[in-house]
């Protein structure tokens, strides 16, 4: 244990991250100690004044959400999220810093130390990432449980332990794949799982209990600290228990764990690189008398003809499939704060994608520097390339509008924010740019990132999220006028082009002269 | 998974046959080696012994097997079939407990680039149970010693490669093992390194250490190895020291390990 341990704290803290430096680790402390102070004034408050509590629970109460729904809601989520880690494909464990391989498992630790340390460290890091839902936790806990001070306090708790729990179920799936070496029975395993809870729904006409049962117990006493009905107690005693099962799921990680061999556990970018060398549907020939055509053959078209381009294009059938889903199921969500919700969290994923294919386009750039007079082509290429990858999650969010609500207006939400998705590129590739074309030579990094860049690529990503977020709430304001909507969409070619022609070659320019001898 | 090659059954076995062969029962001992890939075989049946007091170079051209081989020997992979012995412990039967005695020097130079150089220490003192007061002896002289002092509280991430293989070489020092196995640990290191490093590795072999090593720096490793390995194809095609390498290839009394390893290899 103590060992595990020792693995969990280091790893976190490799984790942290840009948060390490100089002052912001006086701040990360300064943040905990506001959110006690937060949780001390609200309980406080209702010490004071009970009352305050139950005149905000009207001003906060949500017309068609009610504790079932909301309840019925997480648990066929959060069941649906397991079945899918059961039915994806994974021979192995992966690991971010290619070091936990090299370096971590050549330690005299056993795989069940190892594998314990991990857990706790990904469950550290979740809890870290997710903590921000405890400030306005912390108010809604009072508001909806009409002060109760005991749900306030438990709130904290509880969401650790779902974090927990969630983080545990998923770690165990995969650790059981990889140790049985028995994919294909587990993922048959789960289709069938998966068709009969559909089975139920169609013969029942309600939520399927097969995806509610499993996960019931770690989302009812996070709900029902949000609650009036459900006594303090019964909240304590459902944390308690969830408790227990959250052990119960660590224990059988531990065991399982002794089953799984070092060779077993792959860094993320030897994973990637199955992907991206992969299958190639077609041998293009890089070789052009055009530099650009070779260029965009290389870094653009090699990608998007292999595995690459499959996974995206599987990406937008699951899409609109999860929008009849939705549809279905939950009749009373808000279709776009789900494509608000969608674009970002495909874009979150897809940004892991365009580091690494920015720092392989860029990489090579001393070659591009000795072999071509100016870098123009590389630029508009790379533009070309982060547009096209950012543009998938609103053809996927416009997909997803479309099969929830049926108009065919929502598949211009692609082209309505090509205007966005192109200034974004651009924005993206300049200040990497910026960063790359001045950097030390000899630096090394295991994951060909290094500080500045990470903390770029937080910097890019906020704005990319605050883009999108932008531009599908623009879309739902013009939604409700068509023609004005078609031109709009029509309009915004033209000016995705502007911005790209003059934002590639500016970036063109720079990568070719910047720090460079003249 | 059918062992062809199977470790003795028991310690008490294995300690009456090495009692019976008058072998020190420390050290590297490679038996029957074979590791495949899907179809492609890596190792095909290597076998070695580095003994304690040795410096093992394993030499070979580039996809011969000698990062397969020394990854199987610290247990990052699971041999088809065949066994390692280090210090009696057999790896893939009980890796943790083989893996007190030995440190280990990746190819790739490869750290969490995250973590302070002084963090990273820590962190590998608290997995092999190092008592603070001797980590802090140990890094100092070590740091003094690859002249890594001011990289102390520098991230990981930030050093440069043979800034950073140093670290590494360091985290495989500290706790003082029985034996070293180091995969390509000087291709990055300056040469006041490279000098420092020679005498820890001489200094470890002459208290009783074992230590094997890959290399493509054979003008380097022909002035410290006790005994040369050359692995082709997944094979030791020959082993010795040098001079008797020099007789079974012939070559002239002043012949480089260099000429030697051609002459291996090719028959030049």
């Amino acid at each position: 244990m103590r060992k595990a341990l020792a693995i969990s704290k280091y790893l976190t803290l490799n984790t942290l991250s840009i948060l390490r430096a100089g002052k912001a680790k006086i701040a990360l402390l300064v943040l905990g100690a506001l959110i006690i102070s937060l949780y001390l004034f609200v309980v406080s408050l209702t010490i004071v004044n009970p009352y305050v509590w139950q005149n905000a629970r009207k001003s906060v109460a949500l017309p068609g959400i009610n504790k079932e729904n909301v309840t019925e809601t997480l648990a066929v989520f959060q069941t649906l999220t397991f079945i899918a880690i059961a039915m994806l494909p994974r021979r192995d464990i992966t690991v971010s810093e290619q070091a936990e391989y090299e370096i971590l498992l050549t330690m005299p630790v056993t795989m069940q130390e190892y594998m314990l340390g991990r857990s706790l460290h990904l469950i550290t890091q979740s809890v870290l990432v997710q903590s921000v839902f405890l400030v306005p936790g912390a108010f809604y806990a009072a508001a909806f449980s009409a002060g109760n001070t005991v749900k306030v306090l438990l709130f904290p708790l509880a969401l650790v332990l779902w974090i927990t729990f969630s983080e545990a179920f998923e770690g165990l799936i995969s650790y059981v794949k990889v140790a049985t070496q028995r994919e294909k029975e587990i993922r048959l395993f789960a289709l069938l799982y998966l068709l009969t809870a559909g089975a139920e729904y169609l013969f029942a006409g309600k939520t399927p209990i097969l995806l509610k049962a499993p996960t019931l117990l770690a989302v009812q006493p996070l709900v029902h600290c949000f609650t009036i009905k459900e006594p303090a107690s019964l909240v304590l005693l459902e944390t308690m228990l969830l408790g227990i099962f959250v052990l119960t799921l660590m224990a059988l990680q531990y065991l399982v764990s002794s089953y799984i061999y070092p060779e077993k556990v792959k860094p993320f970018s030897a994973r990637t690189l199955t992907i991206r060398v992969g299958i190639r549907l077609l041998d293009l020939g890089f070789y052009s008398e055009r530099p650009e055509v070779s260029i965009l053959k290389v870094s653009l078209l090699r990608p998007l003809l292999g595995i690459q381009g499959l996974i995206l294009f599987a990406g937008l059938i699951v899409s609109y499939v999860a929008g009849i889903v939705v549809k279905r199921l939950f009749p009373l969500l808000d279709p776009y704060s789900l494509v608000t919700f969608a674009v970002i969290f495909i874009l979150m994923v897809m940004i892991i994608e365009l580091q690494l294919s920015i720092q392989e386009d860029l990489s090579p750039i001393w070659l591009y520097r000795v072999s071509m007079p100016n870098l123009k082509p590389l630029a508009r290429v790379a533009v070309a390339k982060i547009s096209l990858y950012t543009l998938v999650s609103f053809l996927a969010g416009g997909l997803f509008l479309f099969s929830v609500t049926g108009d065919s207006i929502s598949l211009f939400l692609p082209l309505f924010s090509l205007p966005s998705t192109v200034l974004n590129a651009v924005f993206t590739l300049g200040s990497v740019a910026l960063v790359m074309t001045r950097r030390r030579i000899v630096r090394f990094s295991s994951r060909g990132f290094y500080l500045v860049e990470d903390m770029l690529a937080l910097i890019t990503l906020a704005i990319s999220m605050s883009l999108s977020s932008l531009s599908v709430a623009l879309f739902q304001m013009v939604s409700s006028y068509p023609s004005q909507l078609i031109l709009l969409s029509a309009v915004s070619l033209p000016i995705s082009l502007i911005i790209y022609f003059i934002g590639a070659d500016i970036i063109g320019d720079m990568l070719t002269t910047r720090d460079v001898a003249s | 998974m059918a062992q062809e090659n199977s470790p003795p059954a028991t310690k008490q076995t294995f300690y009456s046959l090495q009692l019976a062969n008058h072998v020190s029962t420390t050290g590297i001992i490679v038996e029957g080696l074979v590791k495949r890939y899907g179809g492609k075989t890596a190792v095909n049946g290597v076998s070695l012994r580095v003994e304690p007091g040795e410096i093992y170079a394993l030499l070979g051209p580039n996809g011969a097997g000698k990062t397969t081989t020394l990854k199987t020997i610290v247990g990052l992979l699971r041999p088809d079939s065949g066994y390692v012995l280090i210090d009696e412990v057999n790896v893939h039967a009980d890796r943790a407990r083989a893996l007190r005695n030995i440190g280990y020097v990746p190819e790739n130079p490869v750290g969490f680039d995250y973590l302070r150089v002084r963090e990273f220490f820590e962190f590998v003192a608290s997995l092999r149970g190092i008592p603070r007061d001797v980590l802090r002896e140990r890094t100092e002289k070590y740091l003094q010693l690859f002249q890594l002092e001011k990289f102390e509280d520098s991230f990981m991430g930030e050093l440069s490669k043979g800034n950073l293989q140093k670290v590494l070489v360091v985290s495989a020092l500290l706790h003082e093992p029985k034996v070293l196995v180091l995969d390509e640990p000087m291709s990055g290191m300056d040469p006041e390194s490279q000098i420092a490093f020679k005498e820890v590795l001489k200094e470890h072999a002459a208290t009783g250490g074992a230590v094997l090593i890959s290399s493509h720096m054979l003008d380097t490793v022909e002035r410290f190895a006790t005994r040369v390995g050359i692995i082709a194809d997944g094979k030791i095609i020959a082993e010795g020291t040098l001079e008797e390498l020099k007789r079974k290839v012939e070559a002239r009394g002043d012949a480089t390990l260099e000429q030697v390893f051609l002459r291996v290899l090719k028959g030049v």
